[in-house]
C-alpha cells in the first residue's frame, strides 16, 4: 500500500536510501538487460580522467556528466 | 526509457603529461634527469597508480551525482585492447600515406621536454624583451639591415632576414645627435619608427626599392664571433608574403625556432640551425652560449649585441604569449624530428564530414568547429616522454628502415618476444625486430600525444581491432558531448583519427556544452579560489537538486555563472514538489487506496472539469518535454516540470481538491480526485526520472512498487511516458488560464475593497471580450465560484456591458482640441465630471449631449 512520507524533503536520506536500493537490487544490471533487445544506441562518453580536479570536468568546465545522464534514457 | 539497447562505458583517460607532470609533483621532480635517474620502469608505475586511484576516486563521485554508466567494465586507455587499437590506426596512417616523420618546428616545452600539439598551447599576457638589431651589410661600408625581435636568444640561430616582395625599402643615412651616422635598410614607411627607436636626429633618404630588389644583399651574423657555426653560413635576404609593415618591415628568420621560420627555410634549403636542447639550453652548436638556459640568454645576447654596436634599440613588449598548457611554462620553438598525421591532406574530406553530424546548437559545427578545422595544420602525434602508448615504429639502426606494428600479436610475431609482455615503455623499449639487411630494428622513443588515444576511443571501447563482432554492430557512436574546448580537442582528435581509420566522422551527432564559471562569469580555479565543489553542493542540497540547478539554469550549450541563490531556489522548488507529492499520502493511507483496484476508468463519471484539466496539463508537458529533449534542450525541460509541479499542481489543483479529500471514504467525487492525482503523479515521476533520479526512484517505489508487486523493479525501467491524446484538451486548459486570471483580478479587487477571501460575496459579474471567454466561464462556473468565495457568477453578453455598473469617461484631447480649440480644457475637466451612463445614454438616443461647463456655459 501507498505510505505517507516524511514532512521534510531530505535529500541525504533519500539518496542513501535509493543507492542501497539500486545496489541491492542490482536495478543498473537488470535495466541493461530489460532493454536487450531495444534498437542498439552507442553513446561514446569522454574518457576523463585528470589529475586533481572534480566533477565538473576540467577545472571550470561543465561536467559533462550531467547532461549525458539526462540524456542517456 | 525509450527501449533502447545502449552502450554507455565510461572511459577513463590515464595516460599522458597531466599525470606525468602530477607525479613528477609528488615526488618533487624538476627535470626529465630527475625521472631517468628514478628509473622509467619506476616511474610508469606510479603514473599507472596514480591513475588507478583517481579513476576510483572520480567513479565514486560520478556515482553520487546519479550518474548510470557501465562502472563495472569501463574503458580504460592502459589497456592492451585499447593500445591496440591507437597502433592500428597509426598503421592505417602508414597504409594510406597519412604518415610523416621529418624535422618540423612545433611547440616545445622546455620543462616537460616534449612538443606539444597547438590545441595544447595556452596564451597568456608576458612581458618580453623588444629589440632592434643591425644587421651588417657585407661588402657596403657602414650599413646595416634592421631588424626587431622579442626573442634576442634566437639570435645566435638566425641564418636570414625576410622582406615582401612588393614593399617599398628604403636604404637611408641616419644621423643622431652627436652627428655620428650610419646606413640603414628598412621598409621606407616605418622610416620614421626606425629612427625614433634609435634616437636618430635627422636622416636623408639615399635610394629606394623593392623588396624583391634586396635580395642580392648578404650580411654576417652580429655574433659570430661567439658563435663559430655562424661563421660558415651565407647570411641572404629572402621573399615572403608574411612579412607585414610593422617594426622595421625586415624579419628576422631562425629556422629552427619558429613555423614561418622554418617554412622560409625549407623554401629557400637554408640550414635549419637549432642550437637548443629539449631543455630549452643551448648546444654546444651556440659556441659560447652552450649550457645557458635560452630565457637567462635573453639578457646577455642584448649585452653582446650593444657591445658589437648591433643593438640599435633595446625595450620591452606586453603581449599574448604560448604556454604549456601543463605546468605554464613559457613555450619555445624548436626544429625537432617528429611524427605527423597528414591533416591537411585529408582537411577536405573532414570539412565534409562535419555536415554529415547533427551539431548542437547547429553553429558548434557549421562555425565553431569548422573554423578550427579550416586552420589545422598537420597533427604532430609524437612526444619525448614516457607514460603513454608507445608509437609503434620500429626503426633498423643499420639501413634505417621503418617498420609501423598494427598489433600486439604483430609484434610478438615479428620479435619472438613473451606474450606476457606490458604495452608500455620500458618494456616495449627492448623488444628488437630483425631486418631485412641483417640489422635490429629499435622502437623510436617516443609516445602518443594523449590526444591521439582519447581519438580512438569510438573503436577501442568496442576492443577494435582485437574483435570486430561489436564493432560491426555498433560503431559508429550515436552521440557524444564535450564542452566546448574539446572543438579543439575531443571533437578534432576524433574526426582526425577515423578519418585515417575508416574515411568517415566516428560520431553521428554531437553535444557541445558550456563551462561552469563562477557567479562573476570567471573560469574556475584553484589560485582565484572561487572553485565550487559538486561536491559540497551535494552534501548540503542532494545531488537532485544539484543536477536540476546544473540542467535547468541555462541551455547545454551556455556557459553556466555559478550562482548559490539559484541553486537554493531550485532546491526550494523540489522542496515544493514533494509537499505536493506527500499531500494526499495521508488521506490515501488512512482509505487504504488502492489504485489496482479502483482505475479511473472507474470513476470516469465522477471527473470534474478540473480533474480533465489536471490530466490535459499533464500530458501537454509530456509533450513539451518530449519537444525540448529532441533538441537537447534540457532546461527547457526541467523547468517545464518544475513548473507544472508549482503552478499547476501546488498552487492550483492542490487548492481545488483540499476539501473533497475531507469526505467519507467511498465518496466517489474524492475517488475521482484520488485516481487523477495518481495517474497525474506516475507521470510525474516517469519525467522526473532523467533529471532527479533519486527523487523519481523514492517517488516510484511508493506509488507503483508498493501497490503493485508486478511493476518494474525501478524506475528506470519503465517507459518513458507517450502524450496520451485522449486527455489532451487544449480548449479546457485555455479556459483555466481565463478563469485563474480572474480569480486573480477577484481577490485584486477584494484586497481593494478590504474584503478577506473567508467573507462571501453575494456576486462576481464577468463582461467577456469575446465568447472564448464567457465559455471558459460557463464550463468552471464551479470553479470560479470556490476560488472567489462568491454566491453567484453574472456573465455579461460577450463585448457587452454591464448596465449596473458605473461608467467612467475618458476624454481624448486629440478629438476634443481640434473641435473645441480653446475651450478645450474646459470641455476636458467638465466631461471627467459627467455620468458615464447618461452620457452614453444620450449619444445613443440623439446623438448629442449638453455640457454644462464651471463657468455656467453651456456648449453642444
Ligand atoms: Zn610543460
Ligand atoms: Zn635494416
Amino acid at each position: 500500500m501507498i505510505k505517507e512520507i516524511t514532512a521534510k524533503y531530505d535529500a541525504e536520506q533519500i539518496e542513501k536510501k535509493v543507492t542501497e536500493f539500486w545496489e541491492d537490487s542490482d536495478a543498473y544490471r537488470k535495466t541493461r538487460e530489460h532493454r536487450k533487445t531495444g534498437k542498439r544506441l552507442f553513446l561514446l562518453t569522454d574518457p576523463r580522467i585528470q589529475p586533481g580536479i572534480s566533477i565538473w570536468g576540467l577545472p571550470g568546465t561543465r561536467s559533462s556528466k550531467i547532461p549525458f545522464s539526462a540524456i542517456i534514457p | 526509457m525509450n527501449n533502447r539497447n545502449i552502450l554507455e562505458r565510461p572511459g577513463w583517460d590515464m595516460h599522458g603529461l597531466p599525470i606525468e607532470v602530477k607525479v613528477e609533483g609528488l615526488l618533487g621532480f624538476k627535470s626529465k634527469k630527475d625521472i631517468e635517474s628514478f628509473g622509467v620502469e619506476n616511474f610508469i608505475e606510479k603514473c599507472k597508480e596514480f591513475a588507478i586511484t583517481q579513476k576510483q576516486a572520480m567513479t565514486e563521485q560520478f556515482q553520487r551525482l546519479g550518474v548510470w554508466l557501465q562502472w563495472s567494465d569501463p574503458y580504460m586507455t592502459l589497456k592492451d585492447d585499447y593500445i591496440e587499437a591507437a597502433w592500428w590506426t597509426l598503421k592505417q596512417a602508414q597504409e594510406k600515406n597519412l604518415l610523416d616523420v621529418g624535422k618540423r618546428s612545433v611547440n616545445w616545452c622546455p620543462r616537460c621536454e616534449t612538443a606539444i600539439a597547438d590545441s595544447e598551447v595556452e596564451y597568456a599576457e608576458r612581458v618580453d624583451p623588444s629589440i632592434y638589431v643591425k644587421f651588417k651589410v657585407k661588402g657596403e661600408e657602414n650599413t646595416f639591415i634592421v631588424i626587431w625581435t622579442t626573442t634576442p636568444w634566437t639570435i645566435p640561430a638566425n641564418v636570414a632576414v625576410a622582406v615582401h616582395p612588393d614593399f617599398e625599402y628604403s636604404k637611408f643615412r641616419a644621423i643622431r645627435q652627436d652627428g655620428s651616422e650610419e646606413i640603414l635598410i628598412a621598409a621606407t614607411d616605418l622610416i620614421k619608427n626606425v629612427l625614433k627607436q634609435g634616437r636618430y636626429v635627422d636622416y636623408e633618404v639615399l635610394e629606394t626599392m623593392l623588396g624583391e630588389d634586396l635580395t642580392t644583399l648578404e650580411y654576417e651574423s652580429p655574433v659570430g664571433d661567439l658563435v663559430p657555426v655562424q661563421n660558415g653560413i651565407k647570411h641572404g635576404v629572402y621573399l615572403a608574403d608574411f612579412v607585414t609593415v610593422e617594426n622595421t618591415g625586415c624579419v628576422h628568420i631562425a629556422p629552427g625556432h619558429g613555423t614561418d621560420d622554418f617554412n622560409v627555410g625549407m623554401k629557400y634549403k637554408l640550414p635549419i640551425l637549432c642550437p637548443v636542447g629539449p631543455n630549452g639550453s643551448y648546444t654546444d652548436e651556440a659556441g659560447e652560449y652552450e649550457g645557458k638556459n635560452v630565457r637567462e640568454a635573453n639578457p646577455i645576447v642584448i649585452e653582446d649585441l650593444r657591445e658589437r654596436n648591433r643593438l640599435l634599440a633595446e625595450g620591452t613588449v606586453t603581449h599574448r604569449y604560448g604556454h604549456c598548457w601543463r605546468c605554464k611554462t613559457p613555450i619555445i620553438y624548436l626544429a625537432t624530428e617528429q611524427w605527423f598525421l597528414k591533416i591537411t591532406e585529408i582537411k577536405a574530406k573532414m570539412l565534409e564530414e562535419i555536415d554529415a553530424v547533427d551539431w548542437y546548437p547547429d553553429w558548434a559545427g557549421s562555425a565553431r568547429f569548422r573554423t578550427w578545422v579550416e586552420g589545422a595544420r598537420d597533427w604532430c602525434i609524437s612526444r619525448q616522454r614516457y607514460w603513454g602508448i608507445p608509437i609503434p615504429v620500429w626503426k633498423c639502426k643499420k639501413c634505417g628502415k621503418l617498420e609501423v606494428i598494427g598489433t600486439k600479436a604483430e609484434m610478438l610475431e615479428k620479435s619472438g618476444a613473451s606474450s606476457d609482455i606490458e604495452l608500455h615503455r620500458p618494456y616495449v623499449d627492448k623488444v628488437m625486430i630483425p631486418c631485412e639487411c641483417g640489422g635490429e630494428k629499435k622502437r623510436v622513443e617516443d609516445v602518443f600525444d594523449v590526444w591521439f588515444d582519447s581519438a580512438v576511443a569510438s573503436w577501442a571501447t568496442l576492443k577494435f581491432p582485437q574483435t570486430r563482432e561489436q564493432f560491426d554492430e555498433w560503431w559508429p557512436a550515436d552521440f557524444i558531448t564535450e564542452g566546448h574546448d574539446q572543438t579543439r580537442g575531443w571533437f578534432y582528435s576524433q574526426l582526425g583519427a577515423s578519418m585515417v581509420g575508416f574515411g568517415r566522422a566516428p560520431y553521428k551527432s554531437v553535444l557541445m556544452h558550456g563551462f561552469t564559471l563562477d557567479a562573476g562569469g570567471k573560469k574556475m580555479s584553484k589560485s582565484l579560489g572561487n572553485v565550487v565543489s559538486p561536491l559540497d553542493i551535494i552534501e548540503r542540497f542532494g545531488a537532485d537538486t544539484l543536477r536540476a540547478y546544473v540542467l535547468s539554469s541555462s541551455a547545454p550549450w551556455e556557459d553556466l555563472k555559478f550562482n548559490l541563490e539559484e541553486v537554493e531556489t531550485v532546491h526550494r522548488s523540489i522542496n515544493i514538489l514533494w509537499n505536493v507529492f506527500r499531500f494526499p499520502l495521508p488521506y490515501m493511507a488512512l482509505d487504504n487506496f488502492d489504485p489496482m483496484k479502483v482505475s479511473l476508468d472507474s470513476v470516469k463519471d465522477a471527473l470534474r472539469e478540473e480533474d480533465r484539466w489536471i490530466l490535459s496539463r499533464a500530458q501537454s508537458v509530456v509533450k513539451a518535454v518530449n519537444e525540448a529533449m529532441s533538441g537537447y534542450l534540457l532546461h527547457k525541460a526541467v523547468r517545464e516540470i518544475l513548473e507544472f509541479t508549482l503552478e499547476d499542481l501546488s498552487r492550483w489543483y492542490i487548492q481545488l481538491i483540499r476539501p473533497r479529500t475531507w469526505t467519507e471514504a467511498d465518496d466517489p467525487d474524492k475517488l475521482a480526485a484520488y485516481c487523477v492525482l495518481y495517474e497525474v503523479y506516475v507521470t510525474l515521476t516517469k519525467l522526473l526520472s532523467p533529471f532527479m533520479p533519486y527523487l523519481a526512484e523514492e517517488m516510484y517505489q511508493n506509488l507503483i512498487r508498493n501497490v503493485d508487486p508486478n511493476a518494474v523493479d525501478s524506475v528506470h525501467m519503465c517507459d518513458w511516458p507517450t502524450v496520451n491524446e485522449a486527455y489532451l484538451d487544449p480548449e479546457l486548459e485555455a479556459a483555466m488560464d481565463t478563469v485563474r486570471s480572474i480569480v486573480e483580478a477577484a481577490s485584486n479587487a477584494r484586497q481593494k475593497a478590504g474584503r478577506k477571501l473567508r467573507w462571501p460575496i453575494s456576486r462576481i459579474i464577468v463582461s467577456p471580450e469575446n465568447e472564448g471567454t464567457a465559455k471558459a466561464v460557463e464550463r468552471l462556473r464551479s470553479v470560479l465560484m470556490d476560488q472567489t468565495n462568491s454566491k453567484a457568477i453574472i456573465l455579461t453578453g460577450a463585448g457587452k456591458s454591464w448596465e449596473e455598473l458605473g461608467l467612467e469617461v475618458i476624454p481624448d484631447p486629440g478629438k476634443i482640441g481640434p473641435v473645441f480649440k480653446k475651450e478645450a480644457g474646459k470641455v476636458i475637466s467638465a466631461l471627467k465630471e459627467v455620468d458615464g451612463i447618461a452620457l452614453k445614454k444620450a449619444f445613443a438616443d440623439s446623438g448629442e449631449f449638453e455640457l454644462p461647463l464651471q463657468t455656467g456655459q453651456l456648449l453642444q
